[in-house]
Protein backbone atom coordinates (compact mmCIF):
# COMPACT_ATOMS: atom_id res chain seq x y z
CA UNK A 1 0.00 0.00 0.00
CA UNK A 2 2.85 2.33 0.97
CA UNK A 3 4.59 1.53 -2.31
CA UNK A 4 1.47 2.26 -4.31
CA UNK A 5 1.06 5.62 -2.57
CA UNK A 6 4.67 6.43 -3.28
CA UNK A 7 4.25 5.49 -6.92
CA UNK A 8 1.11 7.62 -7.16
CA UNK A 9 2.94 10.56 -5.69
CA UNK A 10 5.88 10.16 -8.02
CA UNK A 11 3.64 9.59 -10.99
CA UNK A 12 1.71 12.73 -10.13
CA UNK A 13 4.79 14.84 -9.53
CA UNK A 14 5.12 15.94 -13.16
CA UNK A 15 1.49 17.02 -13.03
CA UNK A 16 2.21 19.24 -10.03
CA UNK A 17 5.20 20.68 -11.82
CA UNK A 18 3.03 21.26 -14.84
CA UNK A 19 0.53 23.18 -12.74
CA UNK A 20 3.24 25.31 -11.18
CA UNK A 21 4.67 26.15 -14.61
CA UNK A 22 1.20 26.97 -15.95
CA UNK A 23 0.59 29.30 -13.01
CA UNK A 24 3.96 30.91 -13.65
CA UNK A 25 3.12 31.45 -17.31
CA UNK A 26 -0.23 32.98 -16.48
CA UNK A 27 1.44 35.34 -14.05
CA UNK A 28 4.02 36.60 -16.54
CA UNK A 29 1.88 36.44 -19.67
CA UNK A 30 -1.51 37.70 -18.48
CA UNK A 31 -4.37 37.87 -20.95
CA UNK A 32 -4.33 41.65 -20.90
CA UNK A 33 -1.10 43.62 -20.80
CA UNK A 34 -1.07 47.38 -20.53
CA UNK A 35 1.17 47.99 -23.50
CA UNK A 36 0.70 51.75 -23.63
CA UNK A 37 -0.95 54.55 -21.70
CA UNK A 38 -3.33 56.35 -24.04
CA UNK A 39 -6.57 56.10 -22.12
CA UNK A 40 -7.45 59.47 -20.69
CA UNK A 41 -5.07 61.38 -22.94
CA UNK A 42 -4.83 59.82 -26.37
CA UNK A 43 -1.52 59.18 -28.06
CA UNK A 44 -0.50 60.74 -31.33
CA UNK A 45 2.26 60.10 -33.76
CA UNK A 46 1.93 62.98 -36.13
CA UNK A 47 3.55 65.81 -37.92
CA UNK A 48 2.34 69.39 -37.55
CA UNK A 49 2.69 72.23 -40.00
CA UNK A 50 1.90 75.77 -38.96
CA UNK A 51 0.73 78.70 -41.01
CA UNK A 52 -2.52 80.12 -42.22
CA UNK A 53 -4.16 77.83 -44.78
CA UNK A 54 -7.48 77.37 -46.52
CA UNK A 55 -7.15 73.64 -46.46
CA UNK A 56 -4.93 70.60 -46.68
CA UNK A 57 -4.26 67.46 -48.65
CA UNK A 58 -2.49 64.22 -47.85
CA UNK A 59 -2.36 60.78 -49.41
CA UNK A 60 -2.56 58.17 -46.67
CA UNK A 61 -1.38 54.67 -47.37
CA UNK A 62 -4.28 52.33 -46.59
CA UNK A 63 -3.03 49.53 -44.38
CA UNK A 64 -4.61 47.10 -41.99
CA UNK A 65 -5.34 48.54 -38.58
CA UNK A 66 -7.22 46.98 -35.70
CA UNK A 67 -7.95 47.41 -32.02
CA UNK A 68 -8.97 44.65 -29.64
CA UNK A 69 -9.01 46.83 -26.54
CA UNK A 70 -12.29 47.14 -24.69
CA UNK A 71 -14.65 50.03 -24.40
CA UNK A 72 -14.64 51.63 -27.81
CA UNK A 73 -10.97 52.44 -27.96
CA UNK A 74 -9.64 53.11 -31.40
CA UNK A 75 -6.77 53.61 -33.77
CA UNK A 76 -6.98 56.11 -36.63
CA UNK A 77 -4.79 57.09 -39.57
CA UNK A 78 -5.95 60.57 -40.38
CA UNK A 79 -5.43 64.28 -40.90
CA UNK A 80 -6.67 67.31 -38.96
CA UNK A 81 -7.23 70.97 -39.76
CA UNK A 82 -7.13 72.96 -36.52
CA UNK A 83 -7.80 76.42 -35.17
CA UNK A 84 -6.28 76.81 -31.68
CA UNK A 85 -8.44 79.84 -30.94
CA UNK A 86 -11.79 78.10 -30.81
CA UNK A 87 -14.49 79.82 -28.75
CA UNK A 88 -17.70 78.47 -27.21
CA UNK A 89 -18.12 74.72 -27.35
CA UNK A 90 -14.78 74.38 -29.09
CA UNK A 91 -13.34 74.95 -25.62
CA UNK A 92 -10.10 76.27 -27.06
CA UNK A 93 -9.70 74.16 -30.18
CA UNK A 94 -11.95 73.91 -33.22
CA UNK A 95 -11.15 71.25 -35.79
CA UNK A 96 -12.24 69.01 -38.59
CA UNK A 97 -10.67 65.59 -39.11
CA UNK A 98 -10.94 62.76 -41.59
CA UNK A 99 -9.26 59.47 -42.26
CA UNK A 100 -9.83 55.82 -41.59
CA UNK A 101 -10.39 54.19 -38.25
CA UNK A 102 -10.90 50.97 -36.38
CA UNK A 103 -12.97 51.26 -33.20
CA UNK A 104 -12.83 48.23 -30.94
CA UNK A 105 -15.96 46.14 -30.85
CA UNK A 106 -18.50 45.74 -28.12
CA UNK A 107 -21.87 47.06 -27.20
CA UNK A 108 -21.36 50.58 -28.33
CA UNK A 109 -23.11 53.01 -30.50
CA UNK A 110 -22.08 51.81 -33.92
CA UNK A 111 -19.32 51.58 -36.48
CA UNK A 112 -17.11 49.32 -34.39
CA UNK A 113 -15.14 46.26 -35.23
CA UNK A 114 -14.07 47.02 -38.77
CA UNK A 115 -11.96 49.48 -40.72
CA UNK A 116 -13.95 52.38 -42.11
CA UNK A 117 -13.58 55.94 -43.29
CA UNK A 118 -14.70 58.67 -40.93
CA UNK A 119 -15.17 62.39 -40.51
CA UNK A 120 -15.60 64.36 -37.28
CA UNK A 121 -15.57 67.98 -36.20
CA UNK A 122 -15.56 70.19 -33.15
CA UNK A 123 -17.41 73.46 -33.72
CA UNK A 124 -18.23 76.36 -31.40
CA UNK A 125 -21.99 75.73 -31.30
CA UNK A 126 -22.47 72.06 -30.47
CA UNK A 127 -18.97 70.86 -29.69
CA UNK A 128 -17.67 67.52 -30.94
CA UNK A 129 -19.77 65.45 -33.33
CA UNK A 130 -19.22 62.36 -35.40
CA UNK A 131 -22.08 61.46 -37.69
CA UNK A 132 -22.00 58.07 -39.32
CA UNK A 133 -23.38 56.69 -42.47
CA UNK A 134 -22.30 53.13 -42.94
CA UNK A 135 -23.82 52.73 -46.35
CA UNK A 136 -23.04 55.86 -48.31
CA UNK A 137 -20.79 58.60 -47.03
CA UNK A 138 -18.30 56.72 -44.96
CA UNK A 139 -18.30 53.03 -45.67
CA UNK A 140 -15.89 50.36 -44.67
CA UNK A 141 -12.53 49.94 -46.34
CA UNK A 142 -13.04 47.58 -49.26
CA UNK A 143 -10.61 44.77 -50.10
CA UNK A 144 -9.50 46.63 -53.22
CA UNK A 145 -8.50 49.66 -51.15
CA UNK A 146 -5.73 48.05 -49.14
CA UNK A 147 -2.23 49.09 -50.06
CA UNK A 148 -3.64 51.86 -52.16
CA UNK A 149 -3.87 55.53 -51.24
CA UNK A 150 -6.65 57.51 -49.62
CA UNK A 151 -6.32 61.05 -50.97
CA UNK A 152 -7.90 63.30 -48.36
CA UNK A 153 -8.52 66.98 -49.06
CA UNK A 154 -10.17 69.33 -46.60
CA UNK A 155 -11.10 72.66 -48.14
CA UNK A 156 -12.72 75.65 -46.50
CA UNK A 157 -14.96 77.73 -48.72
CA UNK A 158 -13.99 81.26 -49.72
CA UNK A 159 -16.30 82.86 -47.14
CA UNK A 160 -14.88 80.57 -44.45
CA UNK A 161 -18.34 79.28 -43.60
CA UNK A 162 -17.96 75.53 -44.09
CA UNK A 163 -15.57 72.76 -45.05
CA UNK A 164 -15.81 70.22 -47.82
CA UNK A 165 -13.88 67.03 -47.25
CA UNK A 166 -13.16 64.62 -50.07
CA UNK A 167 -11.75 61.15 -49.70
CA UNK A 168 -10.66 59.29 -52.79
CA UNK A 169 -9.74 55.64 -52.41
CA UNK A 170 -8.90 53.08 -55.11
CA UNK A 171 -12.54 51.94 -55.10
CA UNK A 172 -14.54 55.09 -54.50
CA UNK A 173 -14.83 58.84 -54.01
CA UNK A 174 -16.67 60.44 -51.13
CA UNK A 175 -17.56 64.04 -50.35
CA UNK A 176 -18.77 65.47 -47.08
CA UNK A 177 -19.88 68.95 -46.05
CA UNK A 178 -19.17 70.09 -42.52
CA UNK A 179 -22.04 71.29 -40.41
CA UNK A 180 -23.25 74.84 -40.89
CA UNK A 181 -22.09 75.68 -37.37
CA UNK A 182 -18.75 76.89 -38.69
CA UNK A 183 -20.69 79.65 -40.43
CA UNK A 184 -20.10 82.98 -38.62
CA UNK A 185 -23.75 83.92 -39.18
CA UNK A 186 -24.79 80.78 -37.30
CA UNK A 187 -22.16 80.61 -34.57
CA UNK A 188 -22.22 84.22 -33.45
CA UNK A 189 -19.40 85.63 -35.57
CA UNK A 190 -16.50 83.22 -35.15
CA UNK A 191 -14.39 82.54 -38.24
CA UNK A 192 -12.32 79.36 -38.36
CA UNK A 193 -8.73 80.20 -39.21
CA UNK A 194 -6.82 77.04 -40.06
CA UNK A 195 -3.46 77.67 -38.46
CA UNK A 196 -2.34 74.08 -38.00
CA UNK A 197 -2.37 71.01 -40.18
CA UNK A 198 -1.66 67.71 -38.45
CA UNK A 199 -1.30 64.34 -40.08
CA UNK A 200 -0.63 61.06 -38.37
CA UNK A 201 -1.96 58.34 -36.19
CA UNK A 202 -4.19 58.52 -33.11
CA UNK A 203 -4.40 55.75 -30.55
CA UNK A 204 -6.62 55.41 -27.51
CA UNK A 205 -6.70 52.77 -24.82
CA UNK A 206 -4.07 50.61 -23.18
CA UNK A 207 -3.50 47.62 -25.39
CA UNK A 208 -4.65 45.74 -28.46
CA UNK A 209 -4.03 48.45 -31.04
CA UNK A 210 -2.31 47.43 -34.23
CA UNK A 211 -1.29 49.08 -37.47
CA UNK A 212 0.83 47.99 -40.35
CA UNK A 213 3.44 50.60 -41.28
CA UNK A 214 1.57 53.55 -42.71
CA UNK A 215 2.63 56.72 -44.42
CA UNK A 216 1.32 60.18 -45.24
CA UNK A 217 2.51 61.34 -48.62
CA UNK A 218 2.35 64.32 -50.92
CA UNK A 219 1.45 66.64 -48.06
CA UNK A 220 0.07 69.92 -49.35
CA UNK A 221 -1.24 73.09 -47.81
CA UNK A 222 -3.95 74.98 -49.66
CA UNK A 223 -3.60 78.74 -49.94
CA UNK A 224 -6.57 81.17 -49.89
CA UNK A 225 -6.41 81.21 -53.71
CA UNK A 226 -6.79 77.40 -53.61
CA UNK A 227 -3.41 76.75 -55.07
CA UNK A 228 -1.68 73.89 -53.36
CA UNK A 229 1.91 73.93 -52.15
CA UNK A 230 3.99 71.05 -50.92
CA UNK A 231 4.77 71.15 -47.25
CA UNK A 232 8.40 71.63 -46.40
CA UNK A 233 9.23 72.25 -42.78
CA UNK A 234 7.16 70.72 -40.01
CA UNK A 235 7.08 72.57 -36.72
CA UNK A 236 6.50 69.50 -34.66
CA UNK A 237 7.11 65.86 -35.17
CA UNK A 238 8.01 62.85 -33.14
CA UNK A 239 11.63 61.90 -33.09
CA UNK A 240 12.90 58.86 -31.27
CA UNK A 241 14.05 59.67 -27.79
CA UNK A 242 12.40 63.05 -27.74
CA UNK A 243 8.99 62.85 -26.19
CA UNK A 244 8.67 66.54 -25.44
CA UNK A 245 7.60 67.57 -28.92
CA UNK A 246 4.93 64.98 -29.47
CA UNK A 247 1.58 64.72 -27.86
CA UNK A 248 1.86 61.79 -25.50
CA UNK A 249 3.58 59.14 -27.57
CA UNK A 250 2.88 55.57 -26.50
CA UNK A 251 5.63 54.18 -24.34
CA UNK A 252 5.85 50.97 -26.31
CA UNK A 253 4.24 52.09 -29.51
CA UNK A 254 7.22 52.01 -31.81
CA UNK A 255 5.90 55.01 -33.59
CA UNK A 256 8.10 57.39 -35.41
CA UNK A 257 7.66 60.01 -38.02
CA UNK A 258 10.41 61.33 -40.18
CA UNK A 259 10.68 63.76 -42.99
CA UNK A 260 10.77 61.68 -46.10
CA UNK A 261 12.66 62.07 -49.26
CA UNK A 262 12.43 64.21 -51.19
CA UNK A 263 11.21 66.66 -48.61
CA UNK A 264 10.42 69.17 -51.36
CA UNK A 265 7.47 67.05 -52.48
CA UNK A 266 5.57 67.40 -49.28
CA UNK A 267 7.59 64.77 -47.56
CA UNK A 268 6.60 61.32 -46.53
CA UNK A 269 5.80 60.71 -42.92
CA UNK A 270 6.07 57.15 -41.80
CA UNK A 271 4.45 55.56 -38.82
CA UNK A 272 6.11 52.39 -37.79
CA UNK A 273 4.10 49.34 -36.85
CA UNK A 274 1.93 50.16 -33.91
CA UNK A 275 1.64 49.21 -30.93
CA UNK B 1 12.05 14.04 -13.19
CA UNK B 2 10.83 12.33 -16.31
CA UNK B 3 13.22 9.48 -15.68
CA UNK B 4 12.17 9.14 -12.10
CA UNK B 5 8.57 8.97 -13.11
CA UNK B 6 9.40 6.12 -15.47
CA UNK B 7 11.35 4.15 -12.92
CA UNK B 8 9.66 1.43 -10.83
CA UNK B 9 10.62 0.46 -7.36
CA UNK B 10 11.76 -3.04 -6.68
CA UNK B 11 8.74 -5.13 -5.84
CA UNK B 12 6.21 -2.93 -7.48
CA UNK B 13 3.73 -4.68 -9.63
CA UNK B 14 3.90 -3.99 -13.32
CA UNK B 15 1.65 -1.03 -13.91
CA UNK B 16 1.93 -0.40 -17.62
CA UNK B 17 -1.20 1.82 -17.76
CA UNK B 18 0.05 4.03 -14.94
CA UNK B 19 3.50 4.11 -16.47
CA UNK B 20 2.07 5.23 -19.78
CA UNK B 21 0.16 8.04 -18.08
CA UNK B 22 3.23 9.00 -16.15
CA UNK B 23 5.38 9.11 -19.28
CA UNK B 24 2.75 11.14 -21.10
CA UNK B 25 2.61 13.68 -18.32
CA UNK B 26 6.37 13.85 -18.29
CA UNK B 27 6.51 14.55 -22.01
CA UNK B 28 3.83 17.21 -21.63
CA UNK B 29 5.92 18.78 -18.91
CA UNK B 30 8.89 18.97 -21.23
CA UNK B 31 6.76 20.57 -23.94
CA UNK B 32 5.40 23.18 -21.53
CA UNK B 33 8.91 23.88 -20.31
CA UNK B 34 10.05 24.35 -23.89
CA UNK B 35 7.19 26.72 -24.66
CA UNK B 36 7.93 28.69 -21.52
CA UNK B 37 11.57 29.09 -22.46
CA UNK B 38 10.57 30.09 -25.99
CA UNK B 39 8.11 32.67 -24.73
CA UNK B 40 10.69 34.16 -22.43
CA UNK B 41 12.86 34.82 -25.46
CA UNK B 42 10.11 36.81 -27.24
CA UNK B 43 9.63 40.49 -26.46
CA UNK B 44 6.37 41.38 -24.76
CA UNK B 45 5.39 43.30 -27.84
CA UNK B 46 5.75 40.91 -30.72
CA UNK B 47 5.73 43.75 -33.20
CA UNK B 48 8.94 44.97 -31.66
CA UNK B 49 10.66 42.06 -33.29
CA UNK B 50 9.71 43.26 -36.75
CA UNK B 51 12.86 44.21 -38.55
CA UNK B 52 12.91 47.71 -40.01
CA UNK B 53 15.76 48.89 -42.19
CA UNK B 54 14.84 49.54 -45.76
CA UNK B 55 16.77 52.78 -45.97
CA UNK B 56 18.31 55.38 -43.76
CA UNK B 57 18.28 59.11 -43.49
CA UNK B 58 19.80 61.62 -41.17
CA UNK B 59 17.85 63.71 -38.74
CA UNK B 60 19.53 66.24 -36.48
CA UNK B 61 22.86 64.63 -36.96
CA UNK B 62 21.74 61.13 -36.13
CA UNK B 63 21.22 58.34 -38.59
CA UNK B 64 17.84 56.77 -38.13
CA UNK B 65 16.26 53.74 -39.68
CA UNK B 66 13.02 54.02 -41.54
CA UNK B 67 10.57 51.14 -41.66
CA UNK B 68 9.48 49.85 -45.00
CA UNK B 69 6.06 50.72 -46.28
CA UNK B 70 6.30 48.58 -49.36
CA UNK B 71 6.01 49.86 -52.88
CA UNK B 72 3.74 52.88 -52.69
CA UNK B 73 1.25 53.26 -55.51
CA UNK B 74 1.82 56.08 -57.91
CA UNK B 75 0.44 58.47 -58.89
CA UNK B 76 -1.36 59.58 -55.78
CA UNK B 77 -5.06 60.45 -55.97
CA UNK B 78 -5.29 63.85 -57.63
CA UNK B 79 -5.18 66.98 -55.55
CA UNK B 80 -8.56 68.69 -56.05
CA UNK B 81 -8.18 72.05 -57.68
CA UNK B 82 -10.17 75.19 -56.99
CA UNK B 83 -12.66 76.03 -54.27
CA UNK B 84 -15.07 73.46 -52.90
CA UNK B 85 -18.58 73.18 -54.33
CA UNK B 86 -21.28 75.41 -52.92
CA UNK B 87 -22.86 73.91 -49.86
CA UNK B 88 -26.54 73.11 -50.44
CA UNK B 89 -28.95 74.73 -48.00
CA UNK B 90 -30.24 71.27 -47.25
CA UNK B 91 -27.75 68.43 -47.10
CA UNK B 92 -28.71 64.94 -48.24
CA UNK B 93 -29.96 62.85 -45.36
CA UNK B 94 -27.54 60.38 -43.86
CA UNK B 95 -29.16 57.02 -43.33
CA UNK B 96 -26.98 55.78 -40.48
CA UNK B 97 -26.68 52.20 -39.31
CA UNK B 98 -29.31 49.76 -38.02
CA UNK B 99 -29.98 50.13 -34.29
CA UNK B 100 -33.38 50.44 -32.56
CA UNK B 101 -36.11 48.06 -33.71
CA UNK B 102 -39.23 49.93 -34.83
CA UNK B 103 -42.42 48.79 -33.17
CA UNK B 104 -45.13 51.43 -33.49
CA UNK B 105 -46.63 54.02 -35.86
CA UNK B 106 -45.33 52.17 -38.89
CA UNK B 107 -47.69 53.98 -41.23
CA UNK B 108 -47.50 57.51 -39.83
CA UNK B 109 -44.36 59.29 -40.98
CA UNK B 110 -44.92 62.17 -38.56
CA UNK B 111 -44.57 60.04 -35.43
CA UNK B 112 -41.69 58.06 -33.94
CA UNK B 113 -41.67 54.40 -34.86
CA UNK B 114 -40.45 53.37 -31.42
CA UNK B 115 -41.00 54.52 -27.85
CA UNK B 116 -38.75 56.58 -25.63
CA UNK B 117 -38.34 53.47 -23.48
CA UNK B 118 -37.22 51.47 -26.54
CA UNK B 119 -34.60 54.14 -27.19
CA UNK B 120 -33.45 54.25 -23.58
CA UNK B 121 -33.17 50.48 -23.43
CA UNK B 122 -31.11 50.32 -26.60
CA UNK B 123 -28.90 53.28 -25.71
CA UNK B 124 -28.19 51.92 -22.24
CA UNK B 125 -26.64 48.90 -23.90
CA UNK B 126 -24.88 51.00 -26.56
CA UNK B 127 -23.35 54.06 -24.86
CA UNK B 128 -21.05 56.47 -26.73
CA UNK B 129 -17.59 55.05 -27.18
CA UNK B 130 -16.21 58.34 -25.81
CA UNK B 131 -17.09 56.93 -22.38
CA UNK B 132 -14.25 54.42 -22.88
CA UNK B 133 -15.95 51.89 -20.65
CA UNK B 134 -16.79 54.22 -17.80
CA UNK B 135 -20.35 53.96 -16.43
CA UNK B 136 -23.03 56.00 -18.14
CA UNK B 137 -26.68 56.73 -17.42
CA UNK B 138 -29.43 57.65 -19.85
CA UNK B 139 -30.96 60.80 -18.42
CA UNK B 140 -33.33 61.96 -21.14
CA UNK B 141 -34.95 60.85 -24.38
CA UNK B 142 -36.60 63.39 -26.65
CA UNK B 143 -37.93 63.56 -30.19
CA UNK B 144 -37.26 66.73 -32.17
CA UNK B 145 -37.34 67.75 -35.80
CA UNK B 146 -34.05 68.67 -37.42
CA UNK B 147 -35.16 72.31 -37.53
CA UNK B 148 -35.97 72.25 -33.80
CA UNK B 149 -32.51 70.91 -33.11
CA UNK B 150 -30.93 73.86 -34.88
CA UNK B 151 -32.53 76.27 -32.42
CA UNK B 152 -31.21 74.37 -29.42
CA UNK B 153 -27.52 74.42 -30.26
CA UNK B 154 -27.60 70.74 -31.13
CA UNK B 155 -25.62 69.37 -34.09
CA UNK B 156 -26.96 69.80 -37.57
CA UNK B 157 -28.40 66.51 -38.75
CA UNK B 158 -28.40 66.37 -42.56
CA UNK B 159 -31.79 65.93 -44.18
CA UNK B 160 -35.07 67.79 -44.48
CA UNK B 161 -36.02 70.20 -41.63
CA UNK B 162 -39.02 68.07 -40.81
CA UNK B 163 -36.91 64.97 -40.27
CA UNK B 164 -37.77 63.51 -36.88
CA UNK B 165 -34.75 62.73 -34.71
CA UNK B 166 -34.57 60.83 -31.43
CA UNK B 167 -32.05 62.34 -29.03
CA UNK B 168 -30.76 60.26 -26.14
CA UNK B 169 -28.85 62.15 -23.49
CA UNK B 170 -26.33 60.50 -21.17
CA UNK B 171 -24.55 61.53 -18.02
CA UNK B 172 -21.07 60.22 -17.29
CA UNK B 173 -17.50 61.03 -18.24
CA UNK B 174 -16.92 61.48 -21.96
CA UNK B 175 -13.52 62.31 -23.38
CA UNK B 176 -12.81 64.16 -26.60
CA UNK B 177 -9.27 64.35 -27.95
CA UNK B 178 -7.24 65.93 -30.70
CA UNK B 179 -3.47 66.38 -30.92
CA UNK B 180 -2.39 68.27 -27.83
CA UNK B 181 -5.93 68.61 -26.62
CA UNK B 182 -8.20 66.67 -24.29
CA UNK B 183 -11.43 67.61 -22.59
CA UNK B 184 -13.97 65.64 -20.63
CA UNK B 185 -17.67 66.40 -20.63
CA UNK B 186 -20.30 65.05 -18.27
CA UNK B 187 -22.90 65.00 -21.04
CA UNK B 188 -23.13 63.10 -24.31
CA UNK B 189 -25.87 62.63 -26.85
CA UNK B 190 -26.70 59.98 -29.38
CA UNK B 191 -28.97 60.57 -32.35
CA UNK B 192 -31.29 58.09 -33.98
CA UNK B 193 -33.62 58.41 -36.94
CA UNK B 194 -37.03 58.34 -35.24
CA UNK B 195 -38.62 56.62 -38.22
CA UNK B 196 -36.07 53.93 -39.04
CA UNK B 197 -34.40 53.53 -35.65
CA UNK B 198 -31.01 53.90 -37.33
CA UNK B 199 -28.07 55.27 -35.36
CA UNK B 200 -26.92 58.58 -36.82
CA UNK B 201 -24.10 59.80 -34.63
CA UNK B 202 -22.77 61.13 -31.36
CA UNK B 203 -22.23 64.56 -29.87
CA UNK B 204 -20.11 65.65 -26.91
CA UNK B 205 -21.10 69.25 -26.11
Amino acid sequence: MQGTRSFRFRASLPLYVLLVIAAFQISIFPMSVSAYSCLSVHCYSKTRWAGYARGSYTAIYIVHISDSDVAGNRIDNETWLLDPNGPGQCNGLCWVEAGYTFVSGGNFSGGQGYERLFYAEQNPVSGFSELVDFTALYPGIYPGDYYGMAGIAIRQDATQSYFYTTIQTPTGSYGHYSSNQFNPSVNGGYTFNANFIDSGQELSGQNGGYSDPASWNSNIWIAPDYNGYYQTTPVDQYNPGNSSDVNNPPTNGYWSTYPGQPNSYGGTRVTYTCC
Amino acid sequence: MLLSSMRCRKGDKPVHGKRFVSVAIGIATLIVLGVTVALLQVPRNAQAAVSPVPYTTTTAGATVLLPTVGALPSPYPPFPSGPPPTRPAQLPAVTGGPAIVTTINQNDATLPAFTAQDAADYATMHPPDQAFGRPTTVTKVSFLTASDMATQRLPEIPGPPSRLICIVEFSGQFTVSAPGYTRTSTVAREFYDARTGNYLGVNIP
